[in-house]
């Protein structure tokens, strides 16, 4: 385990009623859930059924129709995306939308970067202050991808990286973030093997060290082995919820995912 | 020196420093904007409003003046234009370009209308007054270098790696808990500075400012420039200005006919501009740090193959040199 992720804290999301439609169609119908403490708790549902929507108004990527969203007790409802961010709610996509121009360090650098002294006035007050601050950024992000045994990648570009090889790096970046509650749309997938490893591995030992963490995930092996709750959605509406034995057994699933009452 | 190359010269500092500015709107956060033409008219203004109104030939309150303009402009285009993005954006960029440049137009007793300031005399600055064309070369070049090391700086510093993220993706950058908006504000403001600084040695080394130099043309050209050269590069801007203020001149030595000889300027910038967009998507000087890196590749390799250390690649483009 890195330094840099030790004595982490937990957050709180807890989401009340939220309500999305696009057009006639309604993506998230009246949710309620509450994400906190250390643990895991993992989102599925068929596709479609709302996993990627609610992120986004949790996160601020849209805006509820109705309900409401606090973040560690605050109201965030409508809050845009930066906002939401600074709390300490580091939201992973599942594009993954790295910086294509910019090598994996680089990446990982500008989700280190303090929020003191990223400014335009900072760094024209202090111009050399930012060898020192570069130094340490770049310390930081090595640290992350050595973390995610991907250090010898640190000086691709991310336009060059194949799809798995960028989703850690999308890990690595969200770390850097230092946050309290992670966010994750589909980690594993387009991951091999030995991805998914390291992926579960760093889930875990990140949980267990005090992060709240919540997940979109299809592959149920990997839900059963590392969520200490399971969120069941479906058509908008949250069917399920509980241990992942609770879920995975429970009547509603089949019937979502197969069509079997 | 050649009073026709000090006035090149002078040229190029000034598209130089406009380009170098620009570039942290169109390289880094890739917004094409086609204000500059104005925001370097006002600059140039705000130098015959200090010597025809408030008497002063002072390059620090015209400096002062033109800034604080360009700034509040540049402020009151970003937010109201910036919830745009893309075409939207350029259409918006076009119309503030136009009418900007109708409003200094009508403002004659600074701009002096349709026929313009003239008899600007060199402008000075704490106190020295540059005595020849020469010495106002030299002012431009001091200023056009200082320029280019503080965008150096910048562009290396945690700002400038956020700000080049801002124009790969943006949303990755707002959920890294940065406001892209106002990233955006500031780059815009401080391409419009960087022309406003520009503008005064302009026309205080040409003696005339008039709002016909300033056009949408202007504007566009400044743009191709930075597009030329190689957008986010530092370089790059100064290659687009050596490029347009070249052409003209090498276009002389052909004693073409005036209209043959700005005709086929036209066209030569018009060929190379395509040329450049198609094979070199990131500029001349992003063409050429390319071929120069698969050129080393290619020797090293080459060397590879008949020398046993092909493992060892800091020694091979010493051993390729032979």
């Amino acid at each position: 385990m890195t330094g840099l992720l030790t004595g982490l804290q937990g957050g709180r999301i807890d989401a009340v009623g939220l309500t999305k439609s696009f057009g006639g169609f309604v993506a998230v119908d009246n949710v309620d859930i509450s994400i906190d403490g250390a643990g895991v708790t993992a989102l599925i549902g068929p596709n479609g059924a709302g996993k990627s929507t609610l992120f986004n108004l949790i996160c601020g990527q849209l805006t509820p129709d109705a309900g409401s969203v606090h973040i560690n007790g605050m109201d965030f409802t409508g809050s845009p995306p930066h906002l939401v961010a600074q709390q300490g709610v580091a939201r992973g996509f599942q594009d993954v939308r790295l910086f294509p121009s910019m090598t994996v360090l680089a990446n990982v650098m500008v989700y280190a970067q303090p929020q003191s002294s990223s400014g335009l006035i900072h760094t024209m007050v202090r111009p050399f202050h930012q060898f020192r601050l570069n130094r340490e950024l770049r310390a930081t992000a090595m640290e992350l991808l050595d973390y995610l045994s991907i250090a010898q990648l640190a000086d691709q570009e991310c336009g060059s990286l194949g799809f798995a090889q960028q989703k850690l790096v999308a890990i690595a970046r969200l770390l850097a973030l230092r946050p309290r509650v992670l966010m994750l749309d589909e980690p594993a997938s387009g991951l091999d093997h030995d991805g998914r490893e390291v992926l579960t591995d760093a889930i875990t030992h990140l949980a267990s060290d005090g992060l709240t963490i919540c997940f979109v995930e299809h592959n149920t092996e990997m839900v059963r082995r590392i969520a200490d709750r399971v969120v069941f959605l479906a058509q908008g509406k949250i069917l399920a919820s509980g241990t992942s034995d609770e879920v995975f057994n429970h009547s509603s699933l089949a019937e979502a995912y197969l069509g079997i009452a | 020196m050649n009073e026709v190359y000090l006035a090149l010269l002078i040229q190029f500092a000034v598209f130089a420093v406009v380009a170098l500015g620009l570039d942290f709107i169109v390289g880094y956060t890739k917004i094409f904007s086609v204000n500059q033409g104005l925001m370097l008219a006002l600059g140039a203004f705000s130098y015959s409003f200090c010597v025809k109104t408030l008497g002063t030939t002072s390059l620090i309150t015209a400096w002062a003046i033109g800034i604080a303009a360009a700034c509040l402009v540049s402020l009151l285009i970003g937010v109201i234009s910036l919830r745009v993005r893309g075409d939207y954006f350029v259409v918006i960029s076009f119309g503030v370009q136009i009418i900007g440049m109708q409003a200094i137009f009508n403002s004659s007793s600074i701009s002096g209308g349709a026929s313009g300031a003239f008899g600007l005399p060199l402008p000075s600055i704490f106190g020295w007054t540059p005595s020849s064309l020469s010495q106002m070369a030299i002012l431009a070049v001091i200023i056009t270098v200082a320029l280019y090391l503080a965008t150096a700086l910048l562009v290396r510093s945690p700002w400038g790696r956020l700000l080049r993220a801002v124009g790969d993706e943006e949303s990755a950058v707002e959920a890294a808990g940065f406001n892209v908006r106002r990233m955006k504000l500031v780059a815009f403001v401080l391409g419009g500075t960087f022309a406003a600084i520009a503008g005064p040695l302009f026309v205080g080394s040409i003696g005339v400012a008039q709002v016909g130099d300033y056009s949408l043309g202007l504007s566009v050209s400044l743009l191709a420039m930075v597009v030329m050269g190689g957008a986010g590069r530092l370089a790059g801007g100064l290659v687009g200005a050596l490029i347009f203020v070249g052409v003209p001149y090498v276009l002389t030595y052909t004693h073409l006919p005036l209209t043959t000889a700005a005709f086929l300027q036209q066209a030569i910038f018009g060929a190379l501009l395509l040329l450049v967009v198609l094979t070199m998507p990131s500029g001349l000087t992003g063409g050429i740090a390319l071929g120069w890196k698969n050129m080393a590749r290619r020797r090293a390799s080459h060397v590879g193959t008949d020398t046993t250390a092909s493992d060892d690649s800091g020694r091979l483009p010493t051993g390729a040199q032979r």
